[in-house]
């Protein structure tokens, strides 16, 4: 049923949207298109930012430091009960997309969807994201040379929801 | 600052490659990388065009007034400053409604538009307002109510019930998105924007 909701939303907008140009007294089209230019300009302008971030974070996964770092750190994680083997997928995924993908992947098809393992990586990787990435995209995007408080902040809200989906998962018994 | 960035992730990227071995995926990957960044911004032109122009279309239709009479309860909440700097505000509560529909197609696009106004208003240039670092935080935090892709995943790992980490993947979502908005108000008192005076 939620299924059904969602992914009637996006069509039942294009379709108000579509309406109201048909049938508006108002030139609307002239605003579409000009909402339509708006979009190349913007796209066009993040695509040298785009370009180094997807660069740096593509060699970053290939290049072996999650699986690096991992080892220095699991005996820390181990702690606060969350699988050691998912740490190369918490410590890339402020990162890349791709990669904390198929790092996922990988745990899934080592452990199960369903073990401790795979259970706690999806609860994470659900409702973590690529926060390294969104903020470098987003605020060079508009040229800022400072990000302030931006990147602790989110690495401390990652760090947190690293700890809750050990403790929930343990907590729902999955 | 992307250069800096940039810097940092090759430099790190190059390390860890000399220690773990790793050194000619490496090289595949700066070609994997740059390939990757054509079809995303091909794939962002497309989207981004649709969100703009349809948004546009809106504001001409004047239907604007509907929707942030819906969304102002929770701008006033999380973005303080929106209620003097008017710009923006759609862009910022589509993003997010966006990203919790699960559709971050579009939720880039309304977010790079709501930057853009944002800075438009931006005193200082160079850094950050705190609604600005508010947005791209939410934003790269974000859970969706329906994980489609996560979900996917997990059915295509063989999991007999794909959806079983769903009601703890709304709490700890709930719970880190309080967490980070709550943060959000804390850090913006702790490290004020420039000294200038505001709440």
């Amino acid at each position: 049923m939620i299924e059904l909701l969602s992914s009637l939303v996006l069509p039942l907008c294009l379709l108000c949207c579509a309406l109201l140009l048909c049938f508006s007294k108002k030139p609307l089209g002239e605003d579409l298109e000009r909402g339509i230019r708006e979009g190349e300009r913007i796209t066009l302008s993040i695509f040298p930012s785009l370009l180094l971030l997807s660069v740096g974070t593509s060699m970053l996964s290939s290049s072996g430091f999650p699986t690096l770092l991992a080892s220095f750190l699991s005996p820390l994680v181990g702690i606060f009960g969350i699988p050691e083997d998912a740490l190369p997928l918490i410590l890339l995924r402020p990162f890349s997309g791709s990669g904390s993908t198929a790092l996922l992947e990988g745990l899934f098809s080592r452990y199960g969807a369903d073990s401790k393992t795979g259970t706690f990586a999806s609860v994470f990787a659900g409702t973590s994201d690529t926060f390294f990435y969104v903020i470098s995209l987003y605020f060079s995007s508009v040229g800022l040379k400072k990000s302030r408080y931006a990147l602790p902040l989110a690495a401390l809200t990652m760090l947190l929801c690293m700890l809750l989906s050990s403790a929930v998962c343990r907590l729902f018994g999955l | 600052m992307v250069g800096r960035i940039f810097a940092f992730l090759v430099s790190l990227s190059f390390l860890s490659s000399l220690f773990t071995g790793q050194t000619e995926a490496l090289q595949g990957a700066i070609f994997s990388g740059a390939a990757r960044a054509v079809t995303v911004s091909l794939a962002l032109l497309g989207m981004q065009c649709l969100c703009t122009g349809l948004l546009s279309l809106l504001r001409g239709a004047g239907a604007i007034g509907f929707l942030r009479r819906l969304l102002s309860p929770f701008l006033r909440l999380c973005f303080p400053n929106t209620q003097k700097n008017r710009e923006g505000r759609e862009e910022i509560c589509l993003s997010i409604s966006a990203n919790l529909l699960g559709v971050s197609n579009a939720a880039t696009p309304f977010a790079l538009s709501a930057m853009q106004k944002m800075q438009e208003q931006n005193p200082h240039k160079e850094a950050p307002t705190d609604d600005m670092i508010t947005l791209a935080v939410l934003n790269s935090n974000a859970f969706s109510l329906l994980p489609t892709t996560l979900l996917a995943l997990r059915a295509a790992a063989g999991s007999p019930s794909p959806s079983r980490v769903l009601p703890a993947i709304l709490t700890v979502g709930l719970l880190t998105t309080l967490f980070c908005a709550l943060l959000c108000r804390l850090f913006a008192k702790l490290f004020p924007y420039r000294g200038d005076k505001k709440g």
